[in-house]
């Protein structure tokens, strides 16, 4: 049942310009991350809450040892969030040398894409700032929107004010 | 450059780093002892130099060599008595050492680093100090060896060598065949040279460089003049396992009669100026610019002129210059092997888990997981110990600071350090420098007052700041006391009601305590002006968080006119903590024991009489004071579900040893079975109330949570960066089962709920009873039917164990249980005295307590548990006499019996004890009549010891507490045989009674017997280093017994 996938998994040759995106879904929105920058993919999805964390954060697993936190991308993006289902996956990013849980509805395939074909991010899509993505790039049947991990760990502003006390 | 291999030059900056760590503070001693030159120390310190600039002559980092050759020449002149290194002097050094260590921080761009004013300042050093003589020899250089292998040196050395019985040796290395083939690396070459004398000059052959796409150079000559006590050729070649070809000298007396340069000779002093003149060319664009040494002319002289001051003056040199962290430990091989065969054990034990499962082999299981158990304790320890390093490696640095911080203030202060062997974890030492180092300087700075004020105040004008630290319960204890003006608090009140920050009703009722503590509030500070030192109100508070977030505490005790004494408390770890695994929500949290003060269930029926409300906030009563209480639920935002706890247990957390029961036990399952599912907060709820009782410092408070788990030796992991800031949190950690449980900070809790100091007299009150409370005895009570109430010492027991009933087994008639893969003997009550049989049920409690020479452990079974109390000393021994109970009293209207566990634990396997009782008896019949005086602080203690040893023939002086006992020897109204005292005691301890005793010459021949509840290694070392001769644990009769016996034999024998 464990999907684990490591980094340098996918032993073709690539040219110059084309990149390799594993992509994911967050609600209708098929998102793609270069493979460079995945560690892994899981199916770890028991997480102990975080009281007062971020709203984003769904709380923290042990990674082999090391405690990771898991953001919801739902939240991130402004989605309503959903339970966990059979097909939730946890994608563990490596950001500034700390390893992070991405929280995504389901995984899609891998998909490469030559660097040509990516175009800048509209303004929003699907109704999700644009200032999340590095750009989009139409696959043969969708749109593949490419997803800046670093800007949505920076996190997005709570909803609404969330009360602590 | 020669600076390519980075290893080297690591290696060069840890070594340099370790040569020039004691340096300030021996140049401080060499400043102490004047004229009265320590010819070692300065030794030292110009070895330490001398290595450095060695290596960085070897590294090519020549502004090293430069300033490390200056502060080596002003050393050298020091060693051979030519100067007296003067205040000024000593504080050129120091800024020389600093700035070499600041270059050896950074020797990336230690070449780019300008030294030449400290250079020059140096060379006026030497030019003032000295006489003209020595200074001429200084500038004048002769050439010594030939052609390539010549050096120009100063006569000043040369003459120095000779002083010393040196002979000069040119040594040619090559690089590649002398060092790199014979495996050797390049800084060996060098340390190898300094063990054999003094590396007086060095260079690399230029020659021998190829450009960068020449193949590797076949050699590298390195070329060395060496002074040595060697002094043949033989000798020195076979020292460096070279050819004697390679090695040129000794070069003797007259070495300038060949060379074209026509140096002089060493041994007769120049007359005449001329060749001098001829070899100096080199040196002299350097010395002979210096605007006339009159400057400095007068450093060495005592009454300062303002020139002399300036060295002082000039801008503070800035010594916070960030430490670098190190990136390396030195571990000794001992401790490494250890590891190693840990390792291997750990290896077997893995084999074995893994041959058990397969084999499904049920009943190894439990003994491999015992094995797994003990490796990894031992394992973790060992690693522990690789990372304790003594703190004396931050406190070498306040001599420095209190002496350069003084003079700037124009105050007098000694500095006293005590405890510099005192080990701390690695973490711990890296964090502590700062806080201790504000510490310090605020006690120069607002505690020691001017010399003159002191003066006017009766007071020695020197100032006496005293840093001491010791290990006390577990932990790190670190003061900094000065006996200076002291913390005024009605200033400090007066300040924080003019800031706002409480209200003058607030600042009348507080207690003095409380009213000191204010100075660790943000934006207070009492310095009455502004310095560049301290006084600008960021400080103590700063000084504050660093403690607590490193688990520490911090405490003030001031008297005004006669000094401060700041306590700080310290773990000694932080990478793996004892903490209590509680349950709220869903969610299971770690609490650090070290906040833990105890823990309280509060029944049902009970909470109501319990809890009250004050305003909107809850309390509860604990021993008749007000304690805050704080809903863990409503800290953390989250909603608390009720679990009925483990059953009824008060445990007194300083008593029971919980970290011994670490063993990763979950509650039964049939607890956790009974989930109740719906939220039932509220005093209405109908089950218990688990409180923790926490402290932070100032604050003590009742934690309410849902459950209480085991408890766990726990390994801190750090939260990502999106968890960091959340209040409550102090890091997370993995439990036995894999999932991550956050750890809680009691004081971020605290802060996090606004907690107010609560109210103060009532808390000091507790404080007071709990301290003070000498005529009573804490007791755990327990039924054994549950018509029958028994007490037994908390002091005694080793730990509580719960166990289930089929645990225990029965093997020839003996009851035994089984765990931990071994055995351990039980004895039940209704087998040893008048009493009902115990119920039964599904889980019993055992309390473990351990007897005899050999410590071996017995456990009581005790069906329920009841409560741990405080109990009084006054008791009842004659109702329920018999053997096994030391006597009764009534608890809540019902009779208690007090159980005497070694007696039990006597009649239930009497051959343990016949050995050591038999002689007991022989040797107590002998030296009956023998006089003891026995110092004790509990009453109920004191009552126990003084009547088995008053009824063993000894005539005992009982006294309340080392004081006393001190007292009572003083008088000498009698004489005393052995003297029999407790450790812990108030106004005198017992380590500190057995040191007056063992320093007096009129009782040193006295034997003491320290009595302690448990001794522990530690206690054991610090009192045999305060010269207590024997080791007892109180109660155990038939030991302590033996142990005066034997030792009032010996004093009864010296007597006669």
């Amino acid at each position: 049942m464990n999907q684990t996938m490591t980094t340098r998994a996918a032993g073709a040759v690539l040219s110059g310009d084309e990149l390799e995106f594993a992509t994911f879904y967050v609600g209708n929105i098929l998102l793609g991350l270069d493979i460079q920058q995945i560690e892994e993919i899981n199916r770890q999805l028991a997480m102990t809450a975080a009281p007062h964390a971020p709203h984003f954060v769904r709380g923290v697993v042990n990674l082999r040892g090391e405690v990771a936190t898991v953001v919801d991308l739902r939240a991130i993006l402004g989605m309503p969030p959903v339970e966990i289902t059979d097909q939730s996956r946890n994608v563990v990013v490596n950001s500034r040398g700390e390893r992070i849980g991405l929280l995504v509805d389901r995984i899609g395939d891998v998909v490469r894409a030559v660097t040509a074909d990516i175009e800048p991010p509209p303004a929003n899509v699907s109704g999700v700032d644009g200032r999340f993505f590095k750009g989009v790039c139409k696959l043969e049947k969708e749109l593949l929107v490419i997803l800046d991990v670093e800007e949505a760990l920076a996190g997005s502003p709570p909803p609404q004010e969330r009360s602590d006390n | 450059m020669a600076i390519d291999n980075q290893d080297i030059v690591a290696e060069f900056v840890q070594e340099s780093r370790e040569h020039l760590a004691d340096i300030e503070n021996d140049l401080l001693a060499i400043e102490a002892a004047g004229a009265q030159i320590d010819l070692e120390l300065v030794n030292k310190v110009f070895r330490s130099v001398h290595s450095v600039k060695g290596a960085a002559g070897f590294l090519g980092l020549t502004r090293i060599g430069e300033l490390a050759h200056g502060l080596e020449n002003v050393l050298n002149l020091i060693r051979n008595r030519e100067m007296v290194p003067t205040s000024a002097v000593v504080d050129l050094l120091l800024r020389a050492a600093d700035a070499l260590r600041n270059m050896i921080n950074s020797v990336e761009t230690s070449n780019e680093t300008d030294v030449s004013a400290l250079v020059t300042a140096l060379k006026n050093v030497i030019a003032g100090g000295t006489s003209t003589d020595t200074q001429k020899k200084m500038q004048r250089t002769v050439a010594v060896g030939e052609g390539t292998h010549s050096f120009v040196v100063t006569e000043h050395l040369l003459a120095s060598q000779k002083a010393m019985g040196n002979q000069l040796y040119v040594i040619d290395f090559d690089l590649i065949t002398d060092v790199e083939k014979k495996g050797k690396k390049p800084l060996d070459l060098v340390r190898e040279l300094i063990s054999c004398g003094e590396l007086l000059d060095s260079r690399i052959c230029q020659d021998a460089w190829g450009g960068l796409e020449d193949p590797l150079p076949e050699s590298i000559r390195f070329m060395v003049l060496l002074g040595t006590v060697l002094d043949s050729r033989a000798m020195v070649s076979q020292a460096f396992g070279l050819d004697e070809s390679k090695i040129e000298g000794p070069l003797s007396a007259p070495i300038g009669t060949d060379p074209p340069q026509a140096a002089p000779a060493v041994a007769a002093p120049p007359a005449d100026p001329a060749p001098a003149g001829s070899a100096a060319p080199p040196q002299a664009p350097v010395s002979a610019p210096t605007p006339a040494p009159a400057p400095f002319a007068s450093v060495a002289s005592a009454p300062p002129p303002p020139a002399a001051t300036k060295p002082a003056a000039s801008p503070a040199p800035s010594r916070q210059e960030s430490q670098p962290a190190e990136t390396s430990v030195r571990v000794s091989v001992s401790v490494l092997d250890r590891l190693m065969n840990l390792a291997g054990e750990l290896v077997l034990g893995r084999n074995q888990l893994l041959q058990t499962i397969n084999a499904r082999n049920h009943d190894s299981l439990e003994s491999v997981g015992a094995r797994l158990n003990q490796v990894t304790s031992e394992l973790q320890e060992a690693i522990m110990q690789t990372r304790m390093q003594p703190i004396g490696t931050v406190f070498n640095k306040f001599p420095r600071v209190v002496r350069d911080l003084s003079g700037k203030l124009g105050k007098q202060c000694e500095l006293v350090v005590e405890g510099k062997d005192v080990e701390l974890d690695k973490s711990i030492i890296e964090a502590i420098g700062d806080p201790l180092t504000h510490l310090v300087r605020n006690a120069v700075d607002h505690g020691i007052e001017a010399p003159e004020a002191r003066k006017a105040a009766g007071k020695n004008p020197v100032g006496r700041i005293v840093l001491r630290a010791f290990h006390q319960a577990g932990k790190v204890n670190i003061s900094i006391s000065d006996d200076g003006a002291g913390i005024n608090s009605a200033r400090l009140r007066e300040k924080a009601v003019n800031m706002g920050l409480i209200s003058r009703e607030q600042a009348r009722e507080m207690s003095e305590r409380e009213a000191v503590r204010l100075i660790m509030h943000p934006g207070l500070s009492t310095a009455e002006k502004v310095t560049d030192v301290s006084g600008r109100g960021v400080g103590m508070d700063v000084v504050k968080t660093n403690i607590e977030r490193l688990g520490g505490t911090v405490d003030i005790e001031t008297q005004l006119g006669q000094g401060t004494t700041i306590s700080v408390k310290l773990p000694l770890t932080l990478a793996i903590i004892p903490s209590l695994i509680v349950r709220c929500g869903d969610e299971r949290y770690a609490m650090p024991q070290v906040s833990i003060n105890e823990l309280v269930r509060i029944s049902a029926g009970e909470i109501a009489s319990r809890i009250e409300k004050v305003k909107d906030a809850e309390v509860m009563r604990l021993r008749g004071s007000l304690l805050p209480l704080v809903r863990l639920s409503t800290a953390l935002g989250i909603a608390s579900k009720y679990l009925d706890p483990v059953p009824a247990v008060l445990e007194d957390n300083q008593r029971v040893n919980l970290a011994d029961r670490r063993a990763g036990r979950e509650p039964p399952p049939e607890v956790l079975d009974r989930r109740g599912g719906d939220d039932r907060r509220g005093d209405t709820a109908p089950g218990a109330l688990n409180v923790i009782v926490v402290e932070t410092g100032q604050l003590r408070y009742g934690l309410v949570v849902d459950g209480l788990h085991d408890s766990e030796e726990i390994v801190v992991k750090p939260l990502g960066r999106h968890l960091k800031g959340c209040p409550c949190l102090a890091g997370a950690t993995i439990l036995g089962d894999g999932k991550v449980a956050l750890i809680l900070d009691a004081a971020s809790i605290a802060a996090h709920c606004q907690l107010a100091v609560p109210q103060t007299e009532e808390h000091e009150a507790d404080r007071q009873a709990q301290a003070g409370g000498h005529e009573a005895q804490m007791a755990l009570l327990f039924t054994n039917d549950p018509s029958e109430l028994f007490a037994v010492p908390m002091g005694l027991i080793a730990r509580i164990e719960r166990i289930r009933a089929e645990q225990i087994d029965s093997v020839g008639g003996q009851e035994v249980l089984q765990y931990r893969g071994a055995s351990l003997p039980l004895i039940s009550l209704h087998d040893l005295l008048t009493a009902r049989p115990r119920p039964q049920q599904s889980h019993y409690y055992v309390i473990v307590f351990r007897v005899g020479r050999q410590k071996q452990e017995i456990g009581l079974v005790a069906p329920q548990l009841v409560d741990i109390r405080e109990i009084s000393t006054e008791l009842d021994t004659l109702t329920f006499r018999e053997t096994g109970v030391l006597g009764s009293l009534v608890v809540d209207q019902k009779a208690a019996r007090v159980l005497d566990l070694f007696e039990l634990a006597q009649k239930a396997h009497p051959t343990w004890f016949a050995g050591p009782a038999a002689v007991a008896e022989a040797a107590s019949a002998a030296a009956a009549g023998a006089q003891v005086l026995f110092a004790e602080d509990s009453a109920f203690f004191r009552k126990q010891v003084t009547s088995f040893l008053t009824d063993s023939g000894y005539s005992v002086t009982a006294c309340e507490d080392g004081l006393e006992a001190w007292n009572t020897l003083l008088a000498g109204k009698q004489t005393f045989d052995v003297v029999v005292t407790d450790i812990e005691m108030p106004n005198l301890d017992g380590y500190e009674l057995t040191r007056r005793i063992k320093q007096d010459p009129r009782f040193c021949h006295l034997p003491v017997i320290a009595v302690t509840s448990l001794a522990g290694q530690e206690d054991v070392r610090r009192g045999s280093e305060a010269g207590v001769d024997d080791y007892q644990i109180k109660l155990d009769r038939d030991q302590l017994l033996a142990s005066v016996a034997r030792y009032a034999k010996a004093a009864a024998a010296a007597r006669t």
